[in-house]
């Protein structure tokens, strides 16, 4: 305890405190106006990298919901081209149905192959199907048309072969932190039949539009048992796309799943963010009235300390 | 008669005492706001007496000396503290400036501009359209405000460091002239010590003292004649009594930020000696740290980043091909992580043509393998290269970048934190120390009016004497 108190000593000690009082109260009054209990990192340095860590996360999030955008748009335009292409081959097995009946004669016969090759020429379509510009079955050649008809149908017989212009890949996106998905399928791989890229269709497998060119030549040359065989090979073909409607409808179920994880991540990690950075405003607010009074306290207790001396009273 | 003429010379005598303890205590009020003053005390002594019939007679007071109240104790003490607390506050403001640039919490920094050139990669690899000319567009303009972000918190960075060095000049400088008027004030002081204690002197010596050790770390002791000795730290004088030595700044060509950055010597007349890493107190000390160890590790923590971005990328980068068939880098190759930030750019073949990034590993336009890489690195942990790394492996932690650049600004802000603590201790210490001094030497007004009361007294008590002996005086005359 000191035995000397001096002027200089009372005037010190209260800018002192009225200092230090005011130093609380600008920091609260910041921490009011900006909602934010960690304003820079030496607030609060182990909570200001955390913050930084979960906006990154919370950036990513967002960035993968994008993707997952961009994801379904895609997958969807692949299942209905797989979806219109079953309805092709439905069609033409129903054709080759009609057109394999004894009672059927030539004429008839030659009509139902002008709807086979009009059936032909929309499954080449369906192939070719584009999404914003680029080829979804074209695999990374997005650029480049997949399937060419070789020439056009020829009267009574002789049909166009289709060949693969594009790359067998299928295109990835990723949908969450180290999930990528599929979003196209091979195109190769589901419309000609060759999975593994060899120009001739896998075991149990159809080159689509080489059924539908045997039908068509089955057809205009009226031989009712080549119509007949093409049956089997409609049903190898339509079990054909029910197997890649099912690959491609899996990523669908992926993309959907990962949805629901993203929101429920995006309101977590929210909330972990403003936990750990947000300031509670009630807490702000009733400090900042206790440090104001505080503050308004000292300040007139200094004037008083600072008045009297002994010339008041010796006047 | 001899008594009374006696009495009357006591008396007088202690009116003229009365009368200097008057003009003291004026002095004391006069100076009660005056920070720097030292109270002062007259000290009084009995005059030698006089033996009569036997006896000896006091022959009243006199005044020995003028006191000049001060505790050495607490000045050598304030010494040492303001020396480590300027060093203190000045790292502070330096560091608070790196910490409020890295500070992410409140505006788009290095940490979202890196998050969003990685997004940029995810928005190439899931581009529905063919060559994504768009998306490629987007990233070279994200990519492009990446190297803006770096260069500009580099030069930020190095803003810093250039004041701090502006800072050493000055302070230099300023160190210089106080030694000087130290010196000058030592010699006034020795001189008038002869006559009687230099007390007014004293308190503006002790003050340039004081602001002295704000300036650089300084250990002091005084000499017979009044003259303080001025040593650095390691023993060096840097006031010798009336003589002053100086303190000068050269340029340093081999500073590895810029060489004209100064190194500080210490001249003796015949030899020179380099103190850049002996001074460790006081703002110089203070500043020194921060050119050549806060802003400076800040740089290279930058360049640290910068150039584990390029690598990283331009490693992966190279493992495609772009719509032109070619492999490039996607940031100029950079040989050294030193400089690395403000050397940080984005590779001709990339601002030439967006074509050049390789978003596959083919050159295929819907090709998006490399960009799904490219877009992973954000999470992937590799091993981090340390300044002096390259070409030899790395030795830094196993981090994303993204990661390590959280644990830079961490580190920023636990020392920014660490000081801010430290600073406000000392500051408190200071503050105790202060009010020692004060204690001592401060003037107290109460007290003052005491002393004033009682000589006011003491002046009617000894005219009252006079009056007393002029009448004695006046009865011996009128007998005659």
């Amino acid at each position: 305890m000191t035995t000397r108190v001096t002027n200089q000593m009372l005037s010190r000690f209260a800018l002192f405190n009225v200092n230090q009082s005011r130093t609380r109260l600008v920091r609260l009054q910041e921490q009011a106006s900006s909602g934010l209990r960690v304003n820079r990192p030496s607030d609060d340095p182990a909570a200001a990298a955390q913050a930084l860590r979960l906006r990154a996360d919370l950036d990513a999030t967002a960035q993968y919901e994008r993707n997952l955008n961009q994801a379904r748009t895609r997958v969807a335009a692949v299942e209905s081209a797989i979806a219109d292409a079953q309805d092709v081959l439905v069609e033409a097995r129903s054709i080759a149905l009609q057109g394999a009946s004894d009672t059927l004669g030539a004429d008839e016969r030659l009509q139902l192959a002008e709807r086979v090759e009009q059936l032909h020429a929309r499954l080449l379509t369906i192939g070719n199907t584009q999404l914003q510009g680029a080829h979804v079955f074209s695999g990374y050649a997005s650029s480049t048309a997949p399937f060419a008809a070789s020439g056009p149908f020829v009267e009574g017989g002789g049909s166009p072969t289709v060949s693969f212009a594009g790359d067998p890949s299928e295109l990835e996106i990723e949908i969450d932190e180290g999930v990528r998905e599929r979003t196209t399928l091979d195109g190769q791989r589901v419309f000609l039949g060759d999975g593994d890229g060899n120009g001739s269709p896998d075991a149990g497998r159809e080159d689509l539009y080489d059924v539908l060119a045997d039908l068509r030549d089955a057809l205009a040359t009226d031989d009712a048992d080549a119509v007949r065989a093409t049956l089997d090979r409609f049903d190898a073909g339509s079990a054909q796309l029910q197997i890649e409607r099912t690959r491609i409808g899996a990523a669908d179920e992926q993309i959907r799943a990962a949805e629901g994880r993203l929101a429920d991540r995006e309101i977590l990690l929210s909330q972990t963010l403003s936990s750990v950075q947000d300031a509670d405003t009630v807490e702000v607010l009733s400090e900042l009235v206790n440090e104001e009074s505080a503050l308004q306290a000292t300040l007139e207790v200094t004037a008083r300390l600072l008045q009297p001396s002994l010339l008041d009273t010796l006047g | 008669m001899s008594g009374l003429f006696g009495a009357l010379g006591t008396a007088t005598r202690a009116l003229f005492v009365t009368q200097q303890g008057l003009r003291t205590t004026s002095h004391n009020i006069a100076n009660v706001n005056n920070p720097d003053y030292s109270r002062q005390r007259q000290v009084l002594g009995t005059t030698p007496p006089v033996s009569a019939l036997g006896g000896t007679v006091g022959t009243g007071v006199e005044q020995v000396t003028i006191e000049r109240l001060s505790d050495r104790f607490v000045q050598a003490a304030l010494i040492r503290e303001r020396a480590s607390s300027a060093a203190l506050d000045t790292q502070l403001g330096a560091l608070r400036r790196i910490d409020e640039l890295m500070n992410e919490q409140n505006r788009e920094g290095l940490g979202a501009a890196l998050s969003r050139f990685y997004d940029a990669f995810q928005d190439l690899a899931s581009a529905s359209t063919s060559g994504a000319p768009i998306e490629r567009e987007n990233l070279r303009a994200v990519a492009e405000s990446l190297v803006t972000t770096v260069r500009q918190q580099d030069a930020d960075l190095r803003q810093v460091q250039a004041d701090a060095e502006t800072q050493i000049k000055n302070l230099v400088d300023e160190i210089n002239s106080l030694s000087s008027q130290i010196a000058t004030l030592n010699a006034d002081i020795a001189e008038q010590n002869h006559v009687a204690p230099a007390n007014d002197l004293l308190d503006q010596r002790d003050a340039l003292v004081r602001e002295l050790s704000e300036k650089i770390d300084i250990q002091t002791f005084e000499r017979e004649n009044g003259a303080v000795v001025v040593q650095l730290p390691f023993g060096a004088s840097l006031v010798d009594e009336f003589s002053a030595r100086q303190l000068t700044v050269q340029g340093d060509p081999g500073n590895p930020f810029n060489p004209t950055f100064s190194r500080v010597f210490y001249d003796d007349g015949s030899n020179r000696f380099d103190l850049t890493a002996q001074i460790g107190g006081g703002e110089l000390g203070g500043q020194l740290r921060v050119r050549d160890t806060l802003a400076a590790q800040s740089i290279r923590d930058l360049d640290t980043i910068a150039y584990n971005l390029m690598r990283t990328v331009n490693d992966q980068h190279q493992l495609g091909l772009g719509l032109d068939g070619g492999a490039h880098d996607f940031f100029t190759d950079l040989g050294q992580v030193e400089d690395a930030a403000r050397s940080l750019a984005l590779d001709a073949d990339i601002v030439a043509s967006t074509d050049a990034i390789a978003a596959g590993q083919t050159a295929d336009p819907g090709d998006n393998r490399n960009a799904l890489d490219l877009a992973g690195l954000r999470v992937t942990a590799s091993a981090i290269f340390l300044p002096g790394d390259p070409p030899g492996p790395a030795s830094g932690p196993t981090q994303s970048l993204l990661d390590y650049t959280g644990s830079v600004v961490n580190r920023i802000g636990q020392q920014t934190r660490g000081l801010e603590q430290a600073s406000a201790q000392r500051g408190r210490v200071i503050e105790e120390l202060e009010a020692r001094r004060q204690e001592v030497s401060g003037v107290s007004l109460d007290e003052e009016v005491v002393a004033l009361v009682q000589l006011q007294a003491t002046f009617q008590a000894n005219a009252r004497v006079i009056a007393t002996v002029q009448g004695l005086l006046d009865e011996v005359v009128s007998l005659l």
